[in-house]
């Protein structure tokens, strides 16, 4: 088996099994980074610095991967009458592993100060925030990073798709990008509900 | 030892011209269309060999080669749209 392969392709080399318990495990650790770093994953693919109670973390991350799940799903439907529910549940799962990944980076104490003091500098004063050399570097090592996790994430979503739906047209792919993208939209209004009401 | 299906010289689909019975060395010429079954590559052949192995459980061929249901579905999909090809 090519590893570079299996890793970027899961659902296409592993079994059934060990993907529900590997999707399983990382949404439990997942849950545990958001809720130890204070970052909110308050969309399909957002992750943000705010200090929320532990049952809105596990909202977010619950909705997060039904609303993934539920739009693949549909979405395969259309491409494929037999798609299954439970795959697109596990490629919405195990996509998420690498925004998972990202939350260190995220929620890291330096970020956090850097943060705070920019947002204080921009309140306070109507001058713009001053920002070091070593602040410029942090903020672009910290976006590659993030760039490369985002790549992950949607690497493993559309190859997931693609197995699970048996997608091989490109626009099965439009249709793809269309429900993630419509998903996004109606997790951050949902969210948004969520929050006044919790 | 495999059956060849594709001619070496044009890649056309071969017939079978000749059936020999070793028991009494009787000898059959004609021109046979290659059953569909034959004209699928030996994985395909070995594919289908384990569906039905399998009473056509997807789920539990999967289970027994370790990986996931999707994955052979698709693999069976592909198969029935060549079959329906080869058919035609």
């Amino acid at each position: 088996m090519n590893t570079a392969k299996a890793f970027f392709s899961p659902l296409e080399n592993f079994s059934d099994r060990v993907l529900l318990i590997t999707g399983l495990a990382a949404s439990a650790a997942g849950l545990g980074l958001s809720a130890g770093f204070d970052v909110a994953q308050d969309g399909i693919f957002d992750l943000h610095i705010a200090r929320l109670p532990f049952h809105t973390h596990l909202l977010f991350l619950a909705g997060n991967i039904f609303l993934t799940a539920l739009g693949l799903f549909l979405a395969g439907k259309v491409i494929n009458p037999g798609t299954r529910l439970i795959d697109m549940v596990k490629v919405s799962m195990i996509a998420r592993i690498p925004l998972y990944l990202a939350i260190p980076f995220i929620g890291n104490r330096a970020m956090v100060s850097l943060s705070e003091r920019l947002v204080k500098q921009t309140t306070s004063g109507g001058s713009m925030p001053q920002m070091e050399g070593s602040d410029m570097a942090f903020l672009l090592l910290l976006s590659l990073v993030s760039i490369l996790f985002l790549a992950g994430f949607f690497i493993l979503l559309v190859n997931g798709f693609r197995v699970a739906a048996n997608a091989k047209k490109w626009q099965h792919y439009l249709l793809l990008a269309a429900v993630i993208l419509a998903a996004e939209v109606l997790s951050k209004f949902l969210y948004a509900k969520m929050v006044v009401l919790f | 030892m495999r059956v060849p299906v594709i001619c070496p010289g044009c890649d056309a689909i071969l017939r079978v011209s000749t059936l020999k019975c070793d028991h009494c060395q009787t000898t059959i010429n004609g021109s046979y269309p290659m059953p569909v079954f034959l004209r699928l590559t030996p994985e395909e052949q070995e594919f289908v060999m384990q569906f039905l192995l399998a009473s056509g459980s997807i789920k539990e061929m999967a289970a027994q080669e370790g990986i996931s249901y999707p994955t052979l579905r698709n693999r069976l999909d592909d198969l029935i749209e060549k079959v329906r090809q080869l058919q035609q």
